[in-house]
């Protein structure tokens, strides 16, 4: 059974290679960040084969090898769809039990590139544990303990989790808040080296957070050679024992699990959202209100819209706000940038929204909507609330910079990157549209969504933003360094050149829906 | 009017051959696709399909997977743009002018989803306000086909919670918001439960009697034998067969035919430890 099942997943893997370019490029991309993670844990571990004091090839190896369980716990169940391959459901029709099933599938989730790296790094905890014959002992058990609790956390808690990952709006709030995680990453070093800023962390921190970590499932079978190793030899035995009672006892509690998963399929009922009063009702009864409607339910129901509009608020403030929190200089005044940022980030979130309508465009290319009313219910769904957003932002962002007065110079090149990104937009979505996954779905699949065509047409969009916001950013900038009241000229100039590459944007991206539909259709509805 | 062709070359067919064109229902095509090809990369999908569908009738399309139905749909709804031929719907070019064609159709296209953020009432009054109907009509309209399709209590659910046969019924509800002169159905009946089938038959039943034409294409040969007055079995492409439902099945089932027209499996594989 087990042999079965590692035929079954290579095979899986090497039918994915098959499958089409955006399947292997998706394979080669997954392939080079797990080598990258596994050189960086590899050269850690040999670097702490090295290290001067055994506490910190203790601590180093303990917060590694935790981290790579937590990483196989938290991952599968934040986004779901990533490794679908060996989903014990698929298994439901056949008079299996999960003693049967149990092994093969562990050993087959050691297949693929996180298993890989997990072997790897693990293996390299034995050099560096070649420190000693006593915690080399230890080691090799311990390598292996590891890398079984990872594979195992993963399954136990997808198991576990099934049902709940099976209803739709647990599945959408999870993407939603890996994708907020993924895209704050770069900013929590920074705000945690700030909070450790003037304190070094010594020997004694190591040893008080491994005397924590070195107790919890995560970390019990890493932390074990490092006992042996700074002569605690019984305390590493005893972790060895606990660790493998926790993998023997998530043994069974998964196979219990997986036999009721096998005979009561997940469906993800019970979770149906109801609404009341409709937008629909109350916008006036014509093709471009209903559209506007339309798309202003979406910006609330669709997961992905979600992502959008968060996406923007932290990639248009925190690079902002982290270079204006800088302790040195503290160029506060950039925060004024902040507004025309969020604005053309947000402007530009339309560049491919019928690639995000996905098929359900048909329903207008069926009716035959002209493309310059499609066009404007979009534009003014994102502007009801789009403009507001804007002026907030810009707004906060001036109280903050200490040069409250120039506002309007900040609205302004806000509002000219909103209205300018918008009408850019309309000409990318309607030109260039490629497929993007469906709401709920896995959204990394989403990289090799677009060809080098459709980058193209958004790298076009952007610049095209961009030298329409120019003039107002520059008015922006003598209002800060030279003569304030330009900001005010900016909250004209902004709007006004904003407005112009707008309504050229629609006209042209309406003629272009109306010629397009069909072709468009087949591009947002080709296979991922 | 009936024709009989496979394609461009007008050779006999199986089922509608030496049959005389029918006189029951009378009057213009209110359908005609004329020689549509298409070709994906390599497959050619529709290889220079002809059909007729005569005002007033109840058409079934019939043919085995892969046998270009739906692409052939998908050509005749504006869905898909053919490499050749025409589609005229009640004598508008449907390609030359999209707009006074695609006002006379309502379609219920297969692979094409919803959007289904919207609750089915939210969803049936956006196709009214999207045919340019006004809001009483669309209000009273959309309470009756969903009343009609037992939708009522599901008005307020969002369409993506949805069952299967839920979506089909939504999606019918919404081909039939602006009262199209022709309707074009691709597998109405797939995953429909047998009370909800019965009742969109009615509903089919009262376009056709009003005067409008159901084009539907089917699997289920007893449903097209039941349902249809007209029908068309559709291989590699080609219309193989195509006339009144007595005219194509002459004298034997519709099913015989089909199965004659498309060639049965050749190799007859020994199965006998079935019986074990």
């Amino acid at each position: 059974m087990i042999g079965l099942m590692i035929r079954l997943k290579l095979t899986l893997i090497r039918n994915s290679w098959r499958v089409s370019i955006g399947q292997r490029i998706g394979l080669v991309v997954g392939g080079l960040f797990g080598l990258w993670a596994a050189g960086l844990g590899v050269v850690l571990m040999l670097a702490l084969r090295f290290a001067a004091d055994d506490t910190w090839a203790a601590f180093g190896t303990l917060v590694a090898g935790s981290l790579l369980v937590l990483g196989w716990s938290v991952v599968p169940i934040l986004v779901s769809g990533v490794d679908e391959t060996l989903d014990p459901a698929r298994f439901a029709l056949l008079p299996l039990r999960a003693r049967q099933l149990a092994p093969g599938l562990l050993v087959a989730g050691l297949i693929g590139v996180p298993g890989i790296v997990t072997s790897l790094v693990a293996l390299a905890s034995l050099v560096t544990w070649s420190r000693g014959v006593l915690p080399l002992l230890l080691a090799v058990p311990a390598a292996a303990l590891g890398v079984l609790t990872c594979v195992l956390a993963s399954r136990l808690l997808t198991t576990a989790a099934a049902r709940l990952l099976a209803a739709r709006r647990s599945r959408e709030m999870g993407a939603v808040l890996t994708v907020l995680l993924l895209s704050t990453i770069g900013v929590w070093p920074a705000l945690l080296s700030h909070r450790m800023a003037g304190r070094s962390f010594s020997a004694d921190d190591a040893t008080r957070i491994a005397d924590v970590l070195g107790w919890l499932p995560f970390g019990l079978p890493w932390a074990a050679p490092g006992d042996a190793a700074t002569g605690h030899a019984l305390r590493g035995v005893i972790r060895l024992v606990l660790a493998a009672a926790l993998v023997g006892g998530g043994t069974y509690l998964w196979s219990v699990l997986l036999d009721r998963a096998l005979v009561d399929q997940a469906d993800g009922g019970g979770t149906r959202a109801r609404v009341g009063g409709s937008l629909l009702d109350r916008l006036p009864a014509t093709p471009m209100w209903a559209i506007t409607a339309r798309s202003l339910r979406y910006w609330r129901r669709d997961p992905r819209y979600l992502v959008g509009v968060l996406g923007v608020l932290v990639g248009g403030t925190v690079p902002i706000i982290a270079i204006a929190s800088q302790p040195s200089s503290g160029p506060k005044v950039i925060l004024l940038g902040a507004g025309p940022l969020v604005g053309s980030l947000l402007g530009l979130t339309t560049s491919n929204d019928l690639g995000t309508d996905g098929s359900a465009f048909g329903a207008h290319v069926l009716v035959g909507v002209p493309g310059r009313v499609d066009r404007a219910g979009r534009i003014v769904a994102l502007l009801v609330w789009g403009v507001p957003l804007a002026l907030a932002v810009s707004l906060t962002g001036a109280a903050f910079s200490g040069r409250f007065e120039l506002w309007p110079g900040s609205f302004g090149a806000a509002l000219a990157g909103l209205l300018a990104g918008l009408g850019a937009s309309g000409i990318a979505a309607a030109l260039v549209p490629y497929p993007v996954p469906e709401a709920g779905s896995n959204p990394f699949r989403s990289t090799n969504g677009g060809n080098a065509r459709s980058a193209l047409g958004q790298a076009a969009v952007m610049s095209a933003t961009g030298v329409a916001t120019l003039p107002a950013i520059g008015l922006l900038v003598v209002s800060v360094v030279w003569w304030a009241p330009a900001a005010w000229f900016g909250l004209l100039v902004g709007p006004l050149l904003g407005a112009a590459v707008l309504v050229t944007g629609l006209v042209i991206a309406g003629r272009l829906m109306d010629a397009r539909g069909p072709e468009i259709l087949a591009s947002i509805r080709r296979s991922l | 009017m009936s024709i009989v062709t496979t394609g461009e070359q007008q050779t006999p067919v199986p089922g509608a051959s030496g049959a005389p064109p029918s006189p029951s229902v009378t009057g213009g095509p209110a359908l005609e696709l004329t020689g549509l090809w298409k070709r994906f990369d390599q497959t050619v999908a529709v290889a220079g399909l002809s059909l007729s569908v005569p005002a007033g009738s109840f058409f079934g399309i019939v043919g085995p997977n892969g046998a270009g139905k739906t692409t052939s749909l998908s050509m005749a709804t504006g869905l898909l743009r053919p490499d050749a031929g025409r589609v005229t719907v009640l004598g508008h070019d449907l390609w030359a002018d999209p707009v006074a064609a695609k006002r006379l159709i309502g379609v219920l296209p297969d692979g094409v989803k919803l959007f289904d953020r919207l609750s089915g009432r939210e969803l049936v009054t956006y196709h009214g306000l999207l045919r340019g109907l006004d809001r009483p009509t669309v209000t009273d309209r959309t309470d009756q086909l969903l009343r009609a399709l037992g939708l009522a209590d599901a008005g307020t659910t969002l369409v993506v919670d949805y069952s299967a046969g839920m979506t089909k019924k939504i999606a019918l509800a919404c081909a039939l918001i602006h009262g199209p002169r022709l309707l074009l159905l691709d597998e109405p009946f797939e995953a429909v439960d047998p009370v909800s089938a019965t009742t969109i038959r009615g509903i089919l039943h009262e376009v056709v009697a009003g005067g409008g034409t159901v084009v539907m294409s089917s699997h289920a040969m007893e449903l097209v034998e039941r349902l249809c007055d007209h029908v068309a079995i559709v291989h590699q492409g080609r219309v193989v067969a195509a006339g009144t439902l007595d005219q194509v099945r002459s004298g034997a089932s519709l099913e015989q035919r089909f199965v004659e027209a498309v060639g049965a499996p050749t190799e007859i594989v020994d199965l006998s430890w079935l019986h074990s």
